[in-house]
């Protein structure tokens, strides 16, 4: 059959728009997948806490704010007990290891 | 007796804990050889501004609404709701420097600086100096009229206003002994309760059992002085409050 002929039947005949392999195959699946992709991507649950910046942010990310707690309290108390002591075993203690004032 | 003697004599003496001890010194032939040391009391201040700078811009709630509104409505109540907000950073700075510090003398091996009468009582009269420039600043010489009490004869008037003056003047060390003594006392008492106890305690294993009813009066001491630190630098507070109003209002 000549081309020209085919043309005259094609033009007859109406175009397949539905067929079962091009169901789903919409114009644009490349894009949809990029944006299926993308969206697939980004981080799922709850956004994660902020970090404070700064020399200290993380000790007040632990301790204070939403987490509130006693704990700087003993920090310092076992950071001064320290320091006291070694004060306390330099100028006194170490002096009376074996004999009593 | 003579283990008992022994044991005794264990008890250093009480004023021990407040003895000032050079912990860093600069002893070179500079600054017309001045002599720059850190000592214990001098350390003890850096850590206790320090603490009260880091607690300040770590807080985010609480702490800061607590002690900020109980601060704050000692200001408006004692000096003035409107004019007396000005002197609210002050009072607030200076009512945690003091509670830090009695807070550090109350940690076991831990120094209190407000013991010393050398540091209260250069906090209270720069307190009472500052309160009476800033009534001679307000008022002039009207300023004077704080010594004449309202209505008093002019016969008695010399005597009154010598007496007024005293007691205006006697504001300066009753400020800053009231602070060290009640520290200074707390501290002495606990010192001298808990040596004797250890050295009951120390002395035999009926004596360790029989210790524990002063062990329990030392604890509630402990207790005590730390409702005392936080009374005291409270009252500090309060009585600095009033003598700026003395100096705004003129009685």
């Amino acid at each position: 059959m000549s081309f020209i002929a085919k043309r005259g039947i094609s033009t007859l005949i109406p175009p397949k728009v539905a067929s079962p392999a091009g169901l789903g195959a919409a114009k644009d699946a490349v894009r949809m997948s990029r944006v299926v992709d993308f969206y697939t991507k980004l981080p799922k649950g709850p956004a994660p806490p902020r970090k404070t910046p700064g020399l200290l942010g993380g000790y007040q990310d632990k301790y204070f704010g939403k987490k509130a707690s006693g704990m700087p309290i003993v920090h310092v108390i076992v950071g001064i007990m320290a320091i006291g002591y070694a004060q306390a075993y330099y100028f006194h203690i170490r002096h009376h290891k074996n004999n009593a004032h | 007796m003579v283990s008992l003697s022994n044991s005794l004599s264990f008890i250093s003496s009480p004023l021990d804990q407040f003895e000032i001890r050079t912990l860093l010194s600069l002893d070179a032939p500079i600054l017309a050889n001045m002599e720059i040391t850190v000592t214990n009391i001098g350390f003890y201040l850096i850590v206790g501004v320090s603490i009260a700078f880091i607690l300040n811009g770590l807080a985010t709630n609480y702490y800061q609404i607590t002690i900020y509104a109980t601060i704050h409505s000692i200001v408006v109540n004692q000096i003035n709701r409107t004019k007396g907000q000005i002197y609210f950073p002050f009072i607030f700075s200076l009512f945690i420097f003091i509670l830090v510090n009695n807070l550090i003398g109350m940690i076991p091996y831990g120094f209190a600086s407000t013991s010393h009468f050398v540091l209260t009582f250069s906090i209270s009269f720069t307190i009472v100096l500052g309160a009476t420039i800033l009534g001679l600043q307000k008022h002039g010489l009207e300023f004077f009229s704080l010594f004449v009490p309202a209505g008093c004869p002019l016969a008695l008037l010399p005597l009154l206003v010598l007496v007024e003056f005293l007691s205006y003047v006697s504001r300066n060390v009753s400020l800053g002994l009231r602070l060290a003594a009640n520290i200074v006392a707390g501290h002495l008492l606990l010192h001298i309760l808990s040596s004797l106890t250890y050295n009951i305690m120390t002395s035999g294993f009926i004596f360790f059992f029989m210790a524990l009813l002063p062990l329990s009066f030392v604890i509630a001491f402990s207790g005590l002085e730390l409702a005392i630190a936080f009374i005291q630098s409270q009252v500090f507070v309060v009585l600095t409050c009033s003598y700026i109003k003395d100096a705004l209002e003129l009685h």
